[in-house]
């Protein structure tokens, strides 16, 4: 269906934009010529209207949470012959779904650009140019380009804990952040940023361990606030959520610098949602145990035997189906 | 006797309003034996006419107009049902999500329009398809695994992709 505001887009460019979306989706980041795909996109206008709209259907599906997306649109289908077997197969994979954040969500043709990245269950560390330390969390893919104006940091995916040194350089350059939902400008500062897809939108979280933050919306930027040290924000394009004390929580929020993951009368389900993001595949809580309380240090370099532990000290057994579907499940 | 000047500008400058008399009876009878509520019918028969002025119809198709409006209005009623299902699986789901995971009330709304755009463009999908499709764009599984799952190789998977993309950027809105 097109509309007077959205122009039809050419048959024979959808198939192209088609096959190079998948290309990219299923190829690996090193065997795709890039040269090609932007010589395609270049082109026609009718190839780039056809780009356009794939990276909007990228996005609204990126808009969905898989736990209520997947059981959903994944519905048996009426009045159509369908194969029921493989929906009721989708229907059970559903509940991944509570794994949403176990499952990488990543935009994969926004990675390459990206000159640092980890992958699953990677955590890395390393001293930039100016001496500020960046570590990286799990998933994780930034870009960095500092140039004569800016020292700018661009998050892509995942999680990056800051820690700005004075610059080099006079008169000393910002230092900045940027992600899909908004800009970051550090004053004098060690904070942690963590870019996720929302439930509408993307978003990201920041806490503020020393110094302060400034958030700027991408679509609000006049909506400025500077976040403090002892706080933390969410923030949309759009919006910026009053900002909450850390207290407690913000040893939690930076353990992961150093390997460990920190619970502290943590729901189980919290906790297996952020284990699932240092793992590949599946890892679900049965909806039975989402409340059963932990309180623990735990090392992140082996999350297996995390799931060991767990299944020693509360009344849970670890099912695993396939070597991408485990399941906790109670005793 | 000649017919008056006004009676016959209206008629030609308003076919719509023509169709509406001629063909409103029996579109509505027609609709109320696919709808079990008399409600829906009435309202679909009168989405069937809007249709017709907001998308401009291909003249040629007008001169069947019965068959065009039984087109239409059965496109229609699949919607109306298709909608209807996806709001049972979203209040069914929503009823079963543990409540860290549950929207909260103000973003439903604007999630539910998503979910329905996105419904709406995969409408028509094969079910193997559209399967593969959410699989690889809302769980993450790798092209891979969802052969594994489908019983298929990697390769039907990647075309299935190409088929759901295609049909998605050619729809979307």
């Amino acid at each position: 269906m097109t509309s007077i505001l959205s122009p039809a887009v050419d048959p024979r460019a959808a198939r192209e934009a088609a096959q190079w979306i998948t290309r990219l989706q299923s190829a690996p980041p090193d065997a795709i010529d890039h040269t090609a795909w932007q010589t395609w996109r270049a082109a026609d206008p009718a190839h780039e209207l056809a780009w356009q709209r794939a990276e909007l259907v990228m996005h609204t599906l990126g808009m969905v949470p898989p736990a209520i997306g997947t059981p959903v649109l994944g519905r048996p289908q009426q009045g159509r012959r369908a194969s029921t077997r493989v929906l009721a197969a989708l229907i059970l994979a559903g509940p991944a779904a509570l794994a949403g954040y176990a499952t990488a969500r990543a935009a994969p043709w926004q990675d390459w650009f990206a000159d640092v990245r980890t992958t699953t269950g990677e955590i890395r560390k390393l001293v930039l140019d100016d001496g500020t330390r960046l570590a990286l969390n799990t998933d994780t893919a930034v870009a960095i380009r500092f140039d004569s104006g800016t020292r700018l940091l661009r998050l892509h995916h995942g999680e990056i804990h800051v820690a700005t040194a004075t610059d080099t350089r006079t008169p000393a350059r910002p230092f900045v952040v940027q992600t899909a939902s908004g800009r970051l400008r550090a004053l004098g500062t060690e904070f942690s940023v963590r870019a996720n897809h929302g439930v509408l939108a993307p978003a990201a979280r920041v806490a503020v361990a020393a110094g302060a933050v400034e958030i700027r919306p991408a679509q609000a930027p006049h909506l400025v606030r500077v976040i403090a040290a002892g706080w933390q924000a969410g923030f949309t394009e759009h919006a910026i959520e009053p900002a909450t004390a850390l207290g407690a929580a913000g040893a939690r929020l930076h353990a992961w610098v150093n390997g460990v993951l920190l619970a502290d009368e943590t729901p189980l389900a919290h906790l297996v949602a952020e284990l699932a993001r240092y793992r590949t595949g599946v890892l679900r809580c049965d909806p039975a145990l989402v409340n059963l309380r932990v309180t623990g240090a735990f090392q992140l370099r082996d999350t297996d035997n995390i799931l060991e532990l767990l299944q020693r000290s509360l009344p849970v057994k670890v099912t695993r189906r396939t070597r991408f579907w485990t399941t906790l499940e109670p005793r | 006797m000649p017919v008056p000047h006004f009676v016959r500008a209206a008629s030609s400058l308003d076919p719509i309003a023509h169709l509406y008399s001629q063909h409103n009876g029996w579109l509505l009878r027609w609709l109320r034996g696919k709808l079990a509520c008399a409600d829906h019918a009435a309202d679909l028969a009168q989405d069937t006419f809007l249709r017709l002025l907001t998308v401009p119809a291909d003249p040629a198709s007008l001169r069947e107009p019965r068959a065009y409006l039984t087109t239409v209005a059965g496109r229609l009623v699949i919607d109306h049902y298709r909608r209807q299902s996806l709001m049972q699986a979203w209040h069914d789901t929503l009823a079963q999500l543990p409540e860290q995971f549950a929207p909260s009330p103000e973003d439903r709304l604007e999630l539910l329009q998503t979910l329905e755009r996105i419904d709406r463009m995969l409408d028509g999908l094969g079910a193997r398809v559209r399967a593969a499709f959410l699989m690889a764009q809302l769980d993450g599984l790798t092209y891979a695994d969802i052969g594994d799952r489908l019983g298929t190789s990697e390769r039907t998977i990647k075309r299935y992709m190409v088929q759901a993309f295609e049909r998605c950027i050619l729809c979307i809105v």
